[in-house]
């Protein structure tokens, strides 16, 4: 991590201002409808570039990974800007601009499904539910499975073949043979799961670009309610909440029916079988060097857990019979002869209360 | 046309926006460690990863049945005390309660074999047998929060005689309401394979599918609208407190969540009378203490309904409700909560202790 200074801010903040300026300038130039001396603008572009230049000054952990969805959630916003800054710099009136608008979302939602079903999916255009997807890949990666994060963008699709997964199917269905024959089975086994998690990762992503066709639909009938209510959007931010809410409520909908349990438990089990299928690769490797395997540690881990129960049993048993011990020293008549001296008489009045801290060898601590 | 912006006054939003994200860029490098859990404490039991916390309020409790809080396994505790004007712990204290509260821990690869009987005939009973001795009480009172509630809920019916009283906060009974999103998702998983594969689940997992259950809000409005109020330091250090806890996901020891998701998310076995944990058939009949069920609204992981089917479930004859319009966090972090949920709380079970 490089050091945080002022400096960075300062500089960054003098850039952005020269920045902003010109483009108020720009804005200044014309009303709606003067399109000369107008570019596109490409500000979720510049956010990425600013967060580029200050996350080394960053410290890894709760606040950067915070920081860093706001970004993320910014560029989306960004993203939604451009779009509606350019529709309105177009010179369309405010009705040919929102179609517009809703038209291109549509079209890339499209666009997704039709990319999908060619098995060439390579782009990320999902709009605000992109970081919902993200997060999945979050979770490969806390899973070891980052050679995986890949699938669903592009990266295990051959672009140059239209049909990939029926000529993968064919390379799969090939015998083995020959010395090798068992491991080149496995392999195949493996592989053949792998297509299992692309495709069911496909049908996943093509059920929310469907939802996103749905979303645009929705968002079509809610402006024209708010048309009818003559109610006005005024701000960008209005313009995304109402987005997000639209995409909300469709997505619940989405989100209870069968067809969305189908390929959210596919998706997940596609996942499981295959990473069982390389650990059980990994524990053939691990074996053949004479190393632990996972299902050797497992054996351990379960031992371990008879003997934490037969623990707890005898530990019980013990206090059991510690407090039976208590209840017959105070019961037993004390001989007058051989009395025992009062302390020693008091003390399992003390013991009859049982002591705190017993189950381990740590001792209390007070903290705050 | 109800679009009516133009494109300055967009732009002006642009930069705007920007500029408090650099304002708060600057608040989050100085925003220093966030603290979580404000009342004080003492670790009274230790068991393996468990720590039995008693907390100490600023007057002696005046009911002399303690309260034992079991908290869920998925994310950690300090929920309940996550800051100073936002703790549901010291409210039960002011009260007049005596707060004690499981604290579960981070379950390691060693725990993988871990059964919901050890957490329950083991670990929990232990712990209440642990209050039991210290106070010389034969029964104590629970309050069980959300996964949490579910336990409290079969450990009063495997050993009622532990019991004085219980409050179950934001549980589920009822898993399979219709309204229940994450038990829909869930039908589908092959549990068996899941855990079979992965062992302990990986908190990391769990939070992708409960951001999932609202994720355009979760994981993108609720980050917008930080950005409104970042260049506020203290609102942003109580957001990132916020984001902290959210992502403290324990892994989940894989038997034991192997055995809740299917028997009672898949299986619905709690609301059946099925569920089986050790020598134990867990049927909701031997409830008979009284019981508080404390439930939100708006709660979009236990919708309501869930909670609401406690109703005639138990054999308990003292039996009541208490509905908070907020949801499932909001329960215990919200200003309008703080005022109303552990000041009822205390008056119910200082009436009945």
């Amino acid at each position: 991590m490089a050091a945080w200074s002022e400096d960075v801010m300062k500089n960054w903040s003098d850039a952005q201002k020269r920045y902003w300026d010109a483009w108020s300038e720009l804005a200044k130039m014309g009303q709606p409808g003067t399109t000369s001396q107008f570019t596109a603008p490409a500000w979720a572009e510049g956010l990425e570039q600013w967060w580029k230049a200050v996350s080394p000054y960053t410290t890894p952990g709760a606040s950067t990974d915070a920081f860093q969805r706001m970004v993320g959630m910014g560029k989306t916003y960004m993203g939604l800007a451009e779009n509606a800054f350019t529709v309105q710099k177009s010179g369309m009136t405010g009705t040919d601009a929102m179609n517009a608008w809703m038209d291109a979302m549509e079209s890339g939602f499209r666009n997704c499904c039709a990319q999908l079903d060619a098995g060439k999916y390579t782009a990320h255009g999902f709009g605000v539910g992109q970081a919902a997807l993200d997060s999945w890949q979050r979770v490969l990666q806390s899973m070891g499975m980052q050679a995986f994060q890949q699938v669903g963008a592009g990266g295990f699709h051959m672009p140059t073949s239209e049909h990939w997964q029926e000529q993968l199917s064919k390379v799969l269905a090939t015998p083995a043979v020959g010395f090798n024959r068992e491991s080149q089975e496995r392999l195949q086994d493996l592989a053949q799961l792998g297509a299992n998690y692309q495709e069911a990762t496909d049908d996943y992503l093509k059920a929310f670009a469907k939802q996103g066709i749905e979303s645009v639909r929705a968002l079509r009938d809610r402006v024209s309610k708010l048309r009818g209510e003559d109610k006005k959007i005024n701000t960008l931010r209005e313009l995304y909440d109402l987005w997000v809410d639209v995409n909300e409520e469709v997505y619940g909908k989405f989100a209870m029916t069968d067809e969305y349990q189908v390929v959210y438990g596919d998706m997940v089990n596609a996942l499981m079988a295959l990473r069982q299928g390389i650990n059980a690769e990994l524990d053939s490797v691990y074996e053949s060097a004479n190393l632990p395997t996972r299902k050797d540690l497992n054996a351990a881990f379960q031992k371990q857990q008879e003997i934490r129960r037969e623990n707890r049993s005898l530990r019980k048993q013990l206090q059991e019979l510690a407090r039976k011990v208590d209840a017959m020293s105070f019961a037993a008549p004390v001989p007058a002869a051989v009395a025992k001296p009062k302390a020693a008489v008091a003390k399992p009045q003390a013991a009859a209360k049982p002591k705190t801290t017993r189950a381990s060898s740590k001792k209390p601590s007070a903290e705050a | 046309m109800p679009f009516q912006m133009r494109p300055d006054e967009i732009l002006n939003e642009v930069k705007t926006f920007n500029e408090k994200l650099a304002k708060g860029m600057t608040n989050l490098m100085e925003v220093g460690e966030i603290s979580t859990g404000v009342t004080p404490f003492e670790v009274v039991y230790q068991e393996d990863k468990l720590k039995l916390l008693h907390y100490q309020g600023t007057a002696e409790p005046t009911n002399k049945v303690p309260m034992l809080i079991v908290y869920a396994l998925v994310n950690r505790p300090y929920m309940t005390d996550i800051q100073e004007n936002r703790s549901t712990i010291k409210g039960l204290l002011d009260s007049g309660q005596d707060v004690y509260l499981i604290d579960w821990g981070y379950p390691d690869a060693s725990d993988r074999y871990l059964t919901l009987d050890d957490y329950l005939n083991g670990y929990l009973d232990n712990c209440v047998d642990e209050i039991r001795a210290r106070h010389g009480v034969d029964a104590v009172n629970l309050l069980g929060i959300c996964q949490g509630g579910a336990f409290s809920l079969c450990y009063s019916a495997m050993h009622p005689e532990k019991v004085r009283n219980l409050v179950t906060m934001v549980t589920p009974v009822d898993f399979q309401t219709p309204d229940n999103m994450l038990s829909h998702w869930v039908q589908n998983i092959d549990v068996d394979l899941l855990v079979d594969t992965v062992g302990n689940i990986p908190g990391e997992m769990l939070n992708w599918t409960f951001l999932n259950l609202k994720p355009y809000q979760l994981m993108g409005q609720k980050y917008l609208g930080m950005v409104d109020v970042m260049g506020d330091s203290q609102t942003l250090k109580n957001f990132m407190r916020m984001e902290k806890w959210i992502f403290d996901s324990p892994d989940q020891a894989g038997e034991a969540f192997r055995q809740f998701t299917k028997d009672f998310f898949q299986q619905n076995k709690l609301l059946k009378g099925e569920v089986q944990i050790g020598d134990y058939t867990v049927d909701l009949k031997n409830v008979t203490v009284p019981i508080l069920n404390v439930f939100a609204e708006f709660d979009h992981l236990v919708p309501p309904d869930a909670s609401r089917a406690l109703k005639g479930a138990t054999g308990s004859a003292d039996y009541t409700e208490l509905s908070f319009k907020g949801g499932h966090i909001g329960i215990y972090v919200s200003g309008k909560a703080q005022k109303t949920i552990p000041p009822a709380i205390g008056e119910w079970l200082s009436a009945r202790s």
